[in-house]
């Protein structure tokens, strides 16, 4: 099991997009959801965006967008290392006192945030 | 030819008579023109003058010729009800006809309601798959967007949030589409003056 480092301002996280979440050439703004109790991210500090993208079902049909943990944390979002055993750059965002998908703002927001590293649109 | 005592209103918005002469006959014959009598006072009133309909789902509703293109956002929302569930392989839900038409029942009215009350034909939105079956709305142009989320259950709230690109922000909900005045004077708003 690996130990519960503390993610820094100024790192990356990495997010899978389905190619699903495109439509009109666009990102979908329901791509960002919590999946059980949190949104599944990976930390740049452990995984590069093909580390990430490899994790997917079906890596093909997926793509990778990144998100500054700093423009995160403006949000009022907890971000986190949360390390599982097959995947050290495990992290997870949440809600402040809602969940994400159920924050129209704060998705607007972080479709303006997100960056495409590895573009499925 | 048209009368000295006329004028003439396409898309709610008046035009000059030199303007009139610059569109082609064919074109002024059309019924997204539309002819009223000028008083002295008073502006001129844009005719009732619902000559197409919108269908989806169970609804048949009337609509005035120059708000036709809501038709094409109807179409073009239909793929929403293509989504099965699992449509992301991360177990996203599918969706509800009936939100789905609650969603298009609301734009259409919305769309109305500015056109017939406020003589502004709002810019088209674009409806889009939300989180856990509920439904998305974007009014998108180049000076602003809007997202708005318009959720499962009938007693939810719909939640809205937009900016402009003059840094402004604006925020709010409402529980009944019968209370959407706030969200309608933002689009409104943005469409005739940027605000």
């Amino acid at each position: 099991m690996w130990d519960v480092e503390n993610l820094p301002d100024e790192d990356a996280v990495f997010y899978r997009v389905h190619k699903n979440y495109c439509m009109d050439g666009e990102l979908n703004y329901s791509v960002f959801r919590e999946i059980g109790d949190a949104m599944s991210v990976d930390w740049s500090k452990y995984s590069t965006p093909i580390d990430s993208v490899s994790r997917a079902n079906r890596p093909e049909h997926n793509g990778i967008i990144s998100l500054i943990v700093m423009d995160l944390r403006l949000l009022k979002l907890a971000v986190y290392h949360s390390p599982s055993d097959n995947n050290r750059s495990h992290s997870s965002v949440k809600g402040n006192d809602k969940p994400i998908q159920n924050d129209t703002e704060v998705r607007f927001k972080l479709k303006k945030l997100a960056k495409w590293e590895i573009p499925i649109c | 030819m048209i009368q000295s005592n006329v004028s003439v209103l396409a898309y709610g918005h008046n035009i000059s008579r030199s303007q009139f002469k610059s569109i082609p006959e064919w074109q002024t014959s059309h019924p997204k023109f539309e002819f009223v009598t000028s008083s002295k006072r008073g502006k001129p009133k844009i005719m009732d003058y619902d000559n197409e309909r919108v269908e989806f789902g169970t609804k048949n509703i009337p609509i005035p010729f120059a708000l036709n293109r809501l038709k094409g956002v109807v179409e073009k929302s239909r793929h929403i009800l293509e989504l099965e569930d699992n449509w992301d392989d991360e177990e996203a839900e599918s969706y509800s006809e009936n939100v789905w038409e609650n969603v298009l029942t609301f734009v259409v009215n919305l769309h109305l309601t500015a056109f017939k009350v406020f003589i502004v034909e709002l810019d088209y939105p674009k409806i889009y798959p939300g989180p856990n079956g509920s439904i998305d709305i974007t009014w998108k142009a180049d000076t602003y967007e809007v997202l708005v989320n318009f959720p499962v259950n009938e007693t939810d709230e719909i939640t809205y949030y937009g900016e402009d690109n003059r840094s402004s922000k604006f925020k709010g909900s409402f529980k009944s589409t019968a209370s959407c005045n706030s969200l309608l004077m933002i689009l409104i708003g943005m469409k005739k003056c940027g605000m």
